[in-house]
């Protein structure tokens, strides 16, 4: 019995994968809900009259193969005998990939790093409609050893096809111009659009996951208006169900940054900071969980929070060196979201209430020129909302917790981008969460 | 015509129990009624930033605290309109505009007399310029945030130590095409009613006048009000109560198959259900991203326009971070896009098959305010990994256009991972210029 194969998806029209080996005896064998074996004519694979790899958009093409930088022929083919007309076709020549529809040059791409000796490759090409009458097409390419990619976008018509072509594995027709079939690992064919992340969790490495707290939502699948039978008044179920559903998992869609600053590197040399925290004066004030941190208001956002958001999540990118002969010192940041802040000019209100991030403390020493910096992670905090529904946020920070020893006075740091995310969390029992901003 | 229209300023969905509603069990009608509610509640949801600009990093504000009277110009004309935003992007289908700002009181202007710059006085205006376009018509609204003066000398900041935080004011307008309480204008503006009703699209600019210091300036949306003529098709919202009007009464104590294929609003079938369920899965989405290339620190008073973002390099570069390692670092800086994963599609990110419950993408449209000036041609890459990238935008004009592009980006799952997005460009040919002012990623609608 054919093993189960992760890269086996719902949308798969033919997977052959020899990664394991076993060469073309092996990469012949259907992996996809088909299990409809190419045939092995020893240097090249085929199937006659494909109409299930007769696809033009959207369409998946992934192959995974080796190869030098004189390798050439062609890798994946869907068309006639003669090689005259055909719907895709994917060439490997001396180094680069050259990818064609309907006889026409679609994008050519050099492989990362090729040499004269083999290299171990990946490749998806993957087709969209964007809009109703033009295609996009996504070349992707991973040398595998070396990590790198190399990218290439394309607009075409989309390519015409014929159900009575052949899918051929190396070469077309009788293996005509065939790429080492020895050399090929892996071929997909799919009938959906696969992004580039997707072929990288297939193919190249599974990301782990981050612990998540929040409350995520699912994609729904989609359902036709149809789907009952269509008697007027006849008992319905399944339309109220899903929709129901649907827009349990859609409450989250609108929710987006509260804020994503970024400053360029021409502003850099006005935003070095030092811990006498005079540039200007007026521009930091002691900080109120702990007076040994200033807010900085460069760094200050009121923004508008989502009903569906009870916490954000924040990260802050800086630079940071030392003008002395020490190391920087160890830096303190945390990220305040206050409601009820006194603005000038209106009636005098209920002391602010506001919450911060656990405060981190970190020794960054990057560097003030020409780097690229760090990010820090500020961690979460809930998020205090006022009367405009509304939430101010402001960094506040420490250079060695005020010390005011010779090596924190030569501390210097640029803060370089500074991000704030939204989402729910369910809170806990009772005693730190109270009540939440909104029901999950 | 007849109209139906449902206020959703402050709607909240809470969710009702769909176990009633699942196979085996006896469906009541309340069940289909707060699924239709629930509809209608979750346009309620929507504050995203379409735009900011502000400090926003900058420790030092453009207008300075110096003596106003000085050789050359230090502080900007009185008169003079100074763009620092451009952006377009496509309204959330109910929701209007809220422009709002933070600032410190503004500083001086200056005229040029007698050979010298002196002071012109205290002046500080943003404005907030609105083009909306639904396909039909368009309406252009023109709102102005009026900013306090500075009483100190040159209208100066006031240089206390944290004197900044005992000076922040605030204040917000509405932008909102006129004779909104005209159910037919509140319709026309609700959502498009032509193909591919995408929504109404909005072209968007803020300006400075006089010595305005802004900490934080945005502008976002509110949920108004979504009302159709019910002659139309592919709602956002099902419209189950009209106007406030206590809720319909359900025709059967059962939930029954209502094909709402005669002529006119019933806001009670099925079929509508599903249209528009399937329309707020497929159209709804964040605003990831808003920038301007507007930089306190290094904007020049005497300039009308934001200055670029230039490149003339030959292989890709970051824009914002020439240090970066291209094509893209985890180190460097960017923009966060994990707000993505709250809109996935089932076709592209579902958690079982495609990206297996460990990363997520999400389709967007990315709009890029640009020029290549002098016979120029540049590109435009985004990429928020190594491996998930999108574009290339071509820019082969001399005059600074819209330019747009769709793809996918790798997201994350949340808030808490990480996704980092990055701008490269790159230019054609030797001497070549790629000059950028404004970016706008929006969810792609399908």
């Amino acid at each position: 019995m054919t093993a189960l194969n992760a890269n086996s998806k719902s949308d798969t029209a033919f997977l052959g994968d020899a990664r394991g080996g076993g060469g073309a005896a092996v990469l012949t064998v259907d992996l996809s809900s088909h299990r409809l074996d190419l045939t092995n004519n020893a240097t090249y694979l085929q199937e006659l009259a494909s109409a299930r790899t007769a696809l033009s958009t959207p369409r998946e093409i992934t192959a995974y193969f080796e190869a030098d930088d004189n390798d050439a022929g062609i890798l994946i083919n869907h068309g006639n005998a003669l090689g005259t007309a055909y719907t895709y076709r994917v060439f490997i020549k001396a180094g680069a990939v050259e990818v064609y529809e309907n006889g026409v040059l679609l994008a050519s791409l050099d492989l990362p790093n090729v040499s004269p000796v083999d290299r171990a490759y990946a490749l998806q090409w993957s087709t969209r409609m964007d809009g109703s009458i033009s295609a996009q097409s996504e070349l992707t390419i991973c040398d595998v050893t070396g990590g790198e990619y190399a990218h290439a976008f394309f607009r075409h018509t989309p390519a015409s096809t014929s159900a009575a072509y052949a899918f051929n594995v190396c070469g077309y027709g009788a293996g005509v111009s065939a790429f080492p079939i020895a050399k090929v690992l892996a071929v997909r064919i799919g009938r959906r659009f696969h992004s580039s992340a997707e072929f990288k969790e297939d193919w190249i490495a599974a990301t782990t996951p981050p612990t998540i707290g929040a409350t995520l939502r699912d994609p729904p699948l989609p359902l036709t208006a149809d789907v009952e039978q269509s008697t007027e008044a006849a008992f319905a179920g399944p339309a109220y169900l899903w929709s129901g559903y649907n827009t349990r998992q859609s409450d989250r869609r609108l929710v987006s940054p509260v804020a994503n600053l970024r400053i360029i590197d021409a502003a850099l040399s006005a935003g070095i900071l030092d811990n006498t925290f005079a540039t200007p004066r007026q521009r930091y004030m002691r900080a109120w969980h702990d007076s040994r941190y200033r807010f900085a208001g460069q760094t200050i956002v009121y923004r508008p929070i989502s009903p569906k958001t009870n916490k954000v999540r924040a990260r802050v990118s800086v630079r940071a060196a030392s003008v002395g002969a020490n190391p920087p010192v160890d830096m303190q940041f945390t990220l305040y979201s206050i409601a009820g802040f006194p603005f000038a000019g209106e009636a005098k209100k209920p002391k602010p209430v506001y919450y911060y991030t656990t405060p981190v403390s970190v020794n960054v020493n990057t560097g003030l020129v020409a780097v690229e910096g760090e990010w820090i992670d500020l961690g979460e905090t809930r998020i205090a909302v006022d009367d405009w529904g509304c939430s101010l946020f402001v960094l506040a920070m420490a250079f060695d917790l005020d010390s005011g020893s010779a090596d924190a006075d030569d501390t210097r740091v640029i803060l370089q981008a500074l991000t704030i995310d939204p989402f729910y969390e369910v809170s806990d029992n009772g005693y730190a969460g109270g009540f939440d901003l909104s029901l999950p | 015509m007849a109209y139906a229209k449902r206020i959703i300023a402050d709607a909240d969905t809470t969710d009702p129990a769909l176990g009633p509603l699942s196979g085996g069990r006896l469906a009541k009608s309340d069940r289909v009624g707060a699924v239709f509610n629930q509809q209608d509640l979750l346009l309620g949801h929507g504050r995203r930033v379409v735009a900011s600009v502000g400090l926003h990093l900058s420790p030092r504000f453009q207008v300075p605290s110096t003596n106003t009277t000085s050789v050359s110009q230090t502080y900007p004309l009185k008169s003079a309109s100074r763009v620092c935003y451009r952006g377009t992007f496509t309204l959330t289908p109910g929701h209007m505009l809220r422009a709002q700002a933070v600032w410190t009181p503004a500083g001086a202007t200056q005229r040029f007399a007698a050979g010298s710059w002196v002071s012109d006085g205290g002046l500080g205006m943003i404005n907030f310029t609105a083009q909306f376009s639904n396909g039909l018509a368009s309406e252009t609204v023109n709102r102005t945030i009026v900013c306090d003066v500075s009483p100190n000398q040159y209208n100066a900041e006031t240089s206390t130590e944290g004197a900044m935080f005992g000076e922040l004011y605030r204040g917000f307008t509405e932008i909102r095409p006129n004779d909104l309480n005209n159910v037919a204008t509140m319709a026309a503006w609700s959502d498009t009613a032509v193909a591919p009703f995408a929504g109404v699209t909005v072209e968007l600019t803020i300006s400075y006048r006089g010595g305005v210091r802004p900490v934080d300036v945005i502008v976002y949306e509110v949920p108004v009000a979504y009302a159709r003529d019910v002659s139309t098709s592919n709602w956002a919202a099902a419209l189950y109560e009209e106007g406030g009007k206590p809720a319909k009464a359900y025709p059967s104590a059962y939930p029954v198959l209502a094909l709402n294929t005669a002529p006119g609003h019933t806001g009670l079938g099925s079929t509508r259900l599903v249209e528009t369920a399937t329309r707020q899965r497929d159209d709804l989405g964040p605003l990831l991203v808003t920038w301007t290339a507007w930089s306190e620190a290094v904007q020049g008073v005497a300039a009308t326009e934001t200055a670029a973002l230039e490149t003339s390099s030959l292989t890709w570069t970051e824009m914002l971070c020439t240090s970066t390692a291209a094509p893209w670092s985890a180190d460097a800086p960017g923009w966060s896009i994990t707000c993505g994963a709250n809109a996935r599609r089932w076709d592209t990110s579902d958690p079982y098959q495609a990206m297996r419950g460990n990363d997520a993408v999400v389709p967007v449209r990315i709009w890029v305010r640009a020029a290549a000036p002098g016979g120029s041609t540049g590109y435009l890459r985004f990429h928020s990994e190594a491996y998930s990238a999108m574009g290339d935008i071509e820019v082969n004009s001399g005059t600074y256009a819209w330019y747009s592009q769709t793809g996918h980006l790798r997201c994350g799952l949340g808030a808490e991972d990480t996704a980092t997005l990055q701008m490269l460009g790159m230019v054609a040919g030797v001497g070549m210029t790629l000059s950028v002012r404004n970016v706008t990623v929006e969810y792609l609608k399908n």
